[in-house]
């Protein structure tokens, strides 16, 4: 029975993910020790490998070069408050992971959830066959917006595909499905679900599946991962330290009043850092403790 | 005065005033019909009454309410609801409101409702199957720490203790405003006689009437319940806000939720002609 993680990095014209998904791969094999495979575009890996040729390899067991990309869309990132740029998204494929991963147990981690904790290490051998998070708690430890709760107001409760664990099976297997089938109908999934339209989420893709196999019902029957919930920081948040292995300094912004920002530290906990722009700044140090 | 027709069966008050209750009673029993091993639903009336045949026809019996109409003055129409115990035809009794649907057999909860004299629905759901914990429209009740009975499915078997439950309750219809001044403190006091609050202020007078258990639940569609930011739930018109289907084959969603529960819709515009023709061709068919 293989275990891994598959992770799936697509750089744009701004923001490079391999070296994202570089220094997590690192941090994951330091605390979780399983062999991590690589999902990304020729181009992107070239550009890697000029720079960590030697790190690409350790840190990756496998690169799956995967080009048959759905047509790149684009979103607004932002970098803290003080900058907002419009870039190419591409992140369609992740539905296609079941097919992609060589692995019997796979834990589908998106590159900017920093892996620092070994928490993730109770999902291998579970009975469960697809697990992942209903909730988030964010480093503030204040309220989550109802735009990350629900996929609108009123309608069914957002599932995060940050963290997904499945295994080799028929529910799986029907959930990859149905999810590639709402990826390929997504603006009517859009009218009937009330989420935006023009802002492709893998997580609106994989709440819509769990509820459709939950038979339209509250998804508990695709349980949660072992820890319950993602502690996440916003895009309007800064990671702007590692100041040591596991530790990691931010400035959060206060959603109320936009323009306090406290400074908080996280100890050996795994985090969703949704400013990729700040991971790319810290990228060195991230390499520099786990490489 | 009360005439055994069966061992169980569903109860509904139905006074027309401004709205059709008549027509929403007609609508449970279909969807009773529709759902339950035991359909069966006796359906009280104002005297005089005129109930089409065809409601006739799921209606297992329509009842007279006995004695004076003392919901005459009333638009509410609860004033009467006492009376559920002397009237019922049936030895194990679930008093509903007439505006309710079911949507699937609860079979299995008759054995365990049978294991009390008087079992009052205390725990309610949103369309999204999460326990409503909002207590907006019950402050009285946490205030005066009632028990968090709602009315619209009360259970109750011919017993001493559920007569003893009904003629408190009688008590407590006619003499409200002194039993409320008496037992209720006064920022929260109702300025008016509901169904709730009476069964819930007999309820703790006399305990034993709510019983911690997963069961009996039902969805109960006010706006305030479903755990909507507040923008959206004052507006009482849930169905702007959550869209509602109903397939040939009944099954109910709501808010693309799939609802397992009795729904308790609360909304009179729900009830359409095209969802009554729905069940009416199913139960043709």
């Amino acid at each position: 029975m293989s275990r891994g993680v598959l992770m799936h990095a697509l750089n744009n014209e701004q923001i490079d993910y391999t070296l994202i998904a570089l220094c997590n791969a690192l941090a994951i094999r330091h605390y979780l020790d399983v062999p991590i495979c690589l999902v990304t575009t020729q181009g992107s890996v070239a550009w890697l490998r000029q720079k960590y040729a030697t790190l690409v390899d350790r840190a990756f067991q496998q690169i799956i070069v995967y080009d048959d990309r759905l047509p790149v869309g684009t979103r607004r990132f932002q970098d803290t408050l003080s900058t907002q740029r419009m870039l190419r998204w591409s992140n369609f494929n992740r539905v296609d992971s079941y097919a992609l991963t060589p692995f019997d147990e796979t834990l589908l981690i998106d590159a900017d959830y920093l892996v620092l904790d070994d928490n993730l290490k109770h999902v291998w051998g579970t009975a469960h066959e697809v697990m992942l998070n209903r909730d988030i708690i964010p480093l503030d430890h204040g309220s989550v917006p109802p735009s990350e709760r629900w996929l609108e107001d009123t309608g069914i409760q957002l599932c995060w595909a940050t963290v997904v664990y499945f295994r080799k099976s028929r529910l799986a297997e029907m959930l990859f499905d149905v999810a590639r089938h709402v990826r390929k109908h997504y603006a009517y999934y859009a009218l009937i679900y009330g989420y935006p339209a023009e802002l492709y989420r893998n997580d609106y893709v994989f709440s819509i599946a769990v509820h459709m196999l939950s038979g339209f019902t509250r998804c508990d029957d695709i349980p949660t991962l072992p820890s319950p919930f993602l502690f996440t920081s916003f895009d309007r948040d800064e990671l702007i330290d590692v100041p040591m292995r596991g530790d990691l300094t931010f400035f959060l912004n206060d959603r109320r009043e936009a323009w306090r920002f406290t400074l908080t530290r996280t100890k050996d906990i795994s985090v969703h850092v949704m400013n990729k722009f700040s991971i790319v700044r810290q990228a060195d140090k991230l390499l520099s403790y786990y490489a | 005065m009360r005439d055994i027709k069966r061992p169980r069966g569903f109860l509904t008050f139905a006074q027309n005033a401004k709205d059709d209750y008549l027509r929403m009673a007609y609508a449970l029993a279909l969807s009773l019909k529709a759902t339950q091993t035991e359909p069966y639903l006796a359906v009280a009336v104002t005297p005089g009454t005129e109930v089409p045949d065809h409601y006739r026809q799921v209606f297992d019996m329509v009842i007279d309410i006995p004695w004076l109409d003392e919901a005459k003055e009333s638009g509410w129409k609860l004033e009467n609801e006492w009376k559920a115990y002397h009237i019922t035809p049936y030895v194990e009794t679930i008093k509903l409101d007439a505006d309710m649907l079911f949507t699937t057999d609860i079979a299995d909860w008759w054995p365990l409702l049978g294991m009390r004299d008087v079992w009052g629905c205390d725990m309610v759901e949103t369309y999204r199957g999460e326990v409503a914990s909002s207590d907006f429209y019950r402050q009285c009740f946490t205030a005066n720490q009632l028990p968090n009975l709602y009315s619209s499915f009360l259970y109750f078997k011919i017993s001493d203790f559920a007569q003893e439950f009904f003629e408190l309750s009688e008590m407590i219809f006619h003499d409200w405003e002194r039993f409320f001044a008496e037992f209720l403190e006064p920022v929260t006091r109702p300025s008016y006689v509901s169904t709730d609050v009476a069964y819930a202020l007999a309820a703790k007078i006399l305990g034993d009437c709510v019983h911690p258990s997963l069961v009996p639940r039902f969805v109960h569609m006010k706006s305030r319940l479903q755990h909507w930011p507040d923008l959206i739930a004052e507006d009482e018109d849930w169905m702007r806000h959550a869209p509602v289907t109903l397939t040939d084959d009944l099954i109910l969603k709501i808010g693309r939720y799939r609802q397992y529960l009795p729904v308790h819709y609360h909304l009179k515009s729900f009830l359409t002609d095209e969802l009554l023709a729905r069940y009416e061709r199913h139960l043709a068919s």
